[in-house]
């Protein structure tokens, strides 16, 4: 039998490589994926982690829906 | 890397079936095999490692203790231990290359705090080490394919993995209902309904605009008419100057204002029910007031005249009891002693009179200058209020009423004057406040008439509300799309994380998968069908699920291993699981544990697993128990020696715990217990029974086969009567044994024990001397001394089928037993 006795992989590690790989893919949404990085992929999440994703993501829509309005400073 | 762990000891005190201190020293052979029957305090042992190593300091098949069920941790500790003062405690040394660490845990008590080496272990334990016969089946047959998942993630150190698929799944789930979460526009909904006074009770464009031009602006002006809720209608925008210009002009709130402030100073009214005519206000009050004052003053100037006398009040006081009726009047005057008939009045009776009146005078007088203050007090209060009121119309006035405001500011000056100055005339303004009334009245009435209580001020404020809740619900519109955006970036973003840990645990997976077929074909050979690990389909939005599962026929891929394997077929595949992934997984502390595993097999498979462990598992610290003699022996035939420690149970002490004996000992384990000053009455009963065991099995003996419920253990005396057959029918007779009166098999045959057959009876021997021990060893020696090749003297025997008498199992002697003079060595 082989029996590979390399290491594995931390989750840490993985989950860090998966958060970057994600961020820098084209055409995704680099909000939500640093939310994601943030707060799920994690090794060792907080406890409340869902409700702190949900709760940046529904900021993250409140902010997009009414994005603040840019004063034009004329000279 | 750095040396695997291994335990090098293994201590139980007061834990479980063990009462009195067992150590299992592993230094020397690294591996234990112990045979006893069910109930005997096997599983303990796997119980010590269980609860060493576990975090809550527990079993898990203890439960949790509830009222009178003595279950949960109070279970760990013998029954005996509190009352032989024995502190219930599992102990272990581990070893790592050349260094040595112990730890303890205590098992009882509130606290059992895990020893630092224990955690140190559980640390190298990716996957559970204790495998147990009884839970085998549950991971095939009971677990879902998602506590399956949440296992082999957990062995393969991917729970964190786990656990960011289910929050991913909850944060999926709670996003995808916040997006479809309309309670932001249900409140705009409910503020439009309390708005429109439930005309508009839900968002319709449409209805909305309706409401604002009928119900808002039409009232005021008809022509004014929005095309659009927005402010930049131009309805709005003219709706937005008629409001500026009516807040700068007087509405008819300033119109109310005037009208009040006026009637504050002068009103006229109908009593409704008399039909009297009254007027109240400061002017007239304060009027009323100076008036009463006046008269109160005449009156109280006049009584004073009238009371000029009241210097002589005392005198009057005092003559009032001197000449009171039914009293002896002097005769003479007090004072000037003027005899009473030559005074003026010229009797008691006139003075009386006089003296009466007098008083009445004074009393007179008091009353009025009490008016007179009261009037004095009230007229103040008038004029306090009149001075404050005057301002508050002349301030409101304004340029059109430039006459009334000037004749206000004058009469203001004079009243201000008062008291020293007499109080004004109040006629002039009464008539031109009169004249400000009626106009105020009409112009009101006027305005009434024609909006009601609209004005353009109000109707802005109106509109603005529904352009500001027309402006929240775009928001929560808006808000809502955001959302509903983001949760399918999400369900995107979730595939790709997912599908990036269905990678990694799938190659972990088929790297377990193989080592894991080679096992489970080994235990049920060549030709078993390979099982596979399988995560769900790419698509299948679950990807938390782990499938056994085995293409059993053409016309059967794919399929569940429980409902198509036999119950053997289904412990081999969890068993094979289970040790692929310790050996896979576990590399840092190589150790594993079977509890009785070999249940469910036939007698070929366990002489299988045997080799298994044998052939695959050699690098491994292994720790099995077991209640089945014949997987026993497996082992003992095929596992190294030199590596294994075999030992047995023979009885269980509920006063003192399970009493082993090792199963090979040696007649110098025996004398070095007598040296030592020891006992070995077990030590003799174990090597008497290991003899027997195996002239019996050299010499081919015939054995009935056991009833089910003792399938595979030999009882002694079943041994004893089948040799005696054997030999019986061989005509082979032994010599009888100096000092024992029966032949030791006879007697074990007929049941009559005595003497020599002591040693062979099914309990531990009992309170003989050491003295007594040695005769009945010596004897022993005697009679199995008859055992040895007359030619070679080796003790080892064979019998072929075809032959009655069994013969020298060496190839080059093959003599043909007969029994040596007692006394041979």
């Amino acid at each position: 039998m082989d029996h590979e006795k390399k290491p594995l992989e931390t989750p840490d590690a993985f989950l860090n490589a998966l958060g970057d790989s994600l961020k820098a893919k084209d055409g995704v949404d680099t909000d939500l994926a640093s939310i994601l990085t943030t707060h799920i992929l994690k090794a060792a999440p907080a406890p409340n982690a869902v409700a702190q994703a949900k709760d940046a993501i529904v900021k993250l829509a409140s902010e997009r829906a009414d994005p603040p309005k840019v004063e034009v400073v004329n000279g | 890397m750095a040396d695997p762990y291994f335990f090098q000891s293994l201590g139980l005190t007061g834990f479980r079936a063990y009462l009195q201190p067992k150590t299992f020293d592993f230094s020397k052979k690294r591996c234990l095999a112990i045979f006893a029957p069910n109930g005997s305090g096997k599983s303990s042992v796997i119980d010590a490692l269980e609860f060493i190593l576990s975090k809550d300091g527990t079993l898990e098949r203890l439960g949790q203790r509830a009222i009178n069920n003595q279950a949960g941790p109070i279970a760990l500790a013998h029954n005996l231990a509190e009352e032989a003062k024995i502190v219930p405690t599992v102990a272990i040394g581990v070893i790592s290359g050349k260094e040595i660490t112990n730890g303890s845990r205590a098992a009882a008590g509130a606290k059992r705090p895990i020893p630092a080496v224990a955690t140190t272990l559980n640390t190298c334990f990716a996957v559970p080490p204790i495998i147990r016969g009884h839970a085998l089946r549950t991971f095939v047959e009971i677990h879902t394919p998602e506590q399956r998942y949440t296992d082999v993630a957990n062995w393969l150190q991917l729970g964190p993995l786990v656990d960011v698929q289910k929050n991913l799944r909850s944060l999926r789930t709670q996003i995808k209902t916040a997006a479809e979460d309309e309670t932001a526009l249900q409140r705009v909904d409910i503020q439009l309904a309390k708005e429109t006074t439930q005309a508009v009770k839900s968002w319709d464009a449409a209805a909305v605009l309706s409401y604002a031009n009928t119900l808002i602006l039409a009232p005021l002006d008809p022509a004014l008419f929005l095309v659009a809720l927005t402010a930049l209608d131009p309805a709005y925008v003219e709706l937005e100057t008629r409001a500026k210009a009516e807040d700068n002009k007087i509405g008819l709130a300033g119109l109310r204002q005037i009208r009040s402030a006026a009637a504050g100073l002068w009103l006229e009214t109908t009593d409704a029910d008399r039909g009297e005519i009254a007027v109240r206000g400061a002017v007239p009050t304060f009027d009323t007031a100076v008036t009463t004052l006046a008269t109160a003053e005449s009156k109280e100037a006049e009584e004073r005249d009238k009371a000029a006398g009241t210097v002589f009040q005392a005198l009057w006081k005092a003559a009032e009891q001197l000449f009171a009726e039914g009293v002896p009047a002097p005769d003479v005057c007090p004072v000037c002693i003027t005899p009473i008939t030559d005074t003026a009045a010229g009797s008691p009776e006139a003075i009386r009179d006089h003296v009466a009146k007098h008083l009445e005078e004074l009393a007179d007088y008091a009353a009025a200058k009490k008016t007179r203050d009261d009037a004095k007090t009230a007229a103040i209060k008038a004029h306090t209020q009149l001075v404050s009121s005057l301002p508050g119309l002349i301030g409101l006035l304004g340029d059109g009423e430039a006459a009334l405001k000037s004749a206000l500011v004058a009469y203001q000056a004079s009243i201000a004057g008062w008291p020293k100055s007499p109080a004004p005339a109040s006629a002039g303004i009464v008539a031109l406040i009169g004249k400000l009334l009626a106009a105020l009245d009409k112009s009101i009435s006027d305005i009434e008439a024609k909006q009601g209580e609209h004005t353009y001020l109000k109707a802005k404020s109106k509109i603005d509300r529904l352009l500001e809740l027309q402006s929240e619900r775009k928001l929560g519109l808006r808000t809502t799309e955001e959302l509903g955006m983001l949760s399918e970036a999400l369900t995107a973003q979730a595939a790709t994380i997912s599908a990036e840990i269905r990678k990694k645990v799938q190659a972990l997976l088929d790297k377990l998968q193989t080592p894991m077929n080679d096992i489970y074909k080994m235990i049920q050979g060549a030709g078993a069908k390979p099982i596979r690990l399988e995560l769900p389909r790419e698509d299948d939005s679950n990807q938390q699920r782990l499938n056994l599962l085995i293409d059993f026929a053409a016309n059967r891929t794919g399929v569940q291993p429980g409902g198509y394997l036999s119950d053997s077929q289904i412990h081999s595949v969890a068993l094979a699981l289970r040790m692929a992934a310790i050996k896979q997984f576990n590399a840092g502390a190589p150790i594993i544990a079977l509890d009785d595993i070999v249940t469910s097999y036939d007698a070929d498979h366990r002489r299988t697993i045997a080799g298994l462990i044998a052939t695959m598992f050699g690098d491994c610290q292994i720790l099995i128990t077991t209640h089945d003699e014949r997987f026993f022996n497996y082992l003992k035939d095929q596992l190294e020696a030199k590596t294994w420690h075999f030992t047995r149970i023979i009885g269980l002490d509920s006063a003192y715990g399970p009493r082993f004996a090792d199963h090979k000992v040696s007649d110098e384990m025996i004398e070095a217990r007598w040296v030592a000053g020891q006992s070995a009455a077990n030590e003799m009963r174990q090597a008497e029974e290991e003899w027997l065991l195996g002239i019996c099995r050299d010499f081919g003996v015939s054995v009935r086969i056991r009833p089910l419920e003792k399938a595979y253990s030999y009882e002694r005396s079943e041994l004893a009567a089948a040799l005696s057959g054997l030999l019986k029918d061989a005509k082979l007779e032994p010599s009888l044994v100096s000092g024992v009166n029966n032949r030791f098999l006879t007697s074990l045959g007929i049941g009559a024990i005595e003497n020599f057959g002591s040693h062979f009876q099914d309990i531990p021997y009992g309170e003989g001397s050491i003295g007594d021990e040695k005769a009945r060893w010596e004897e022993f020696k005697t009679f199995r001394s008859q055992f040895v090749c007359r030619k070679c003297s080796r003790t080892k025997f064979q019998r072929p089928l075809t032959m009655k008498k069994p013969v020298c199992a060496h190839s080059g002697c093959e003599a043909q037993f007969e029994f040596a003079a007692v006394g041979v060595p």
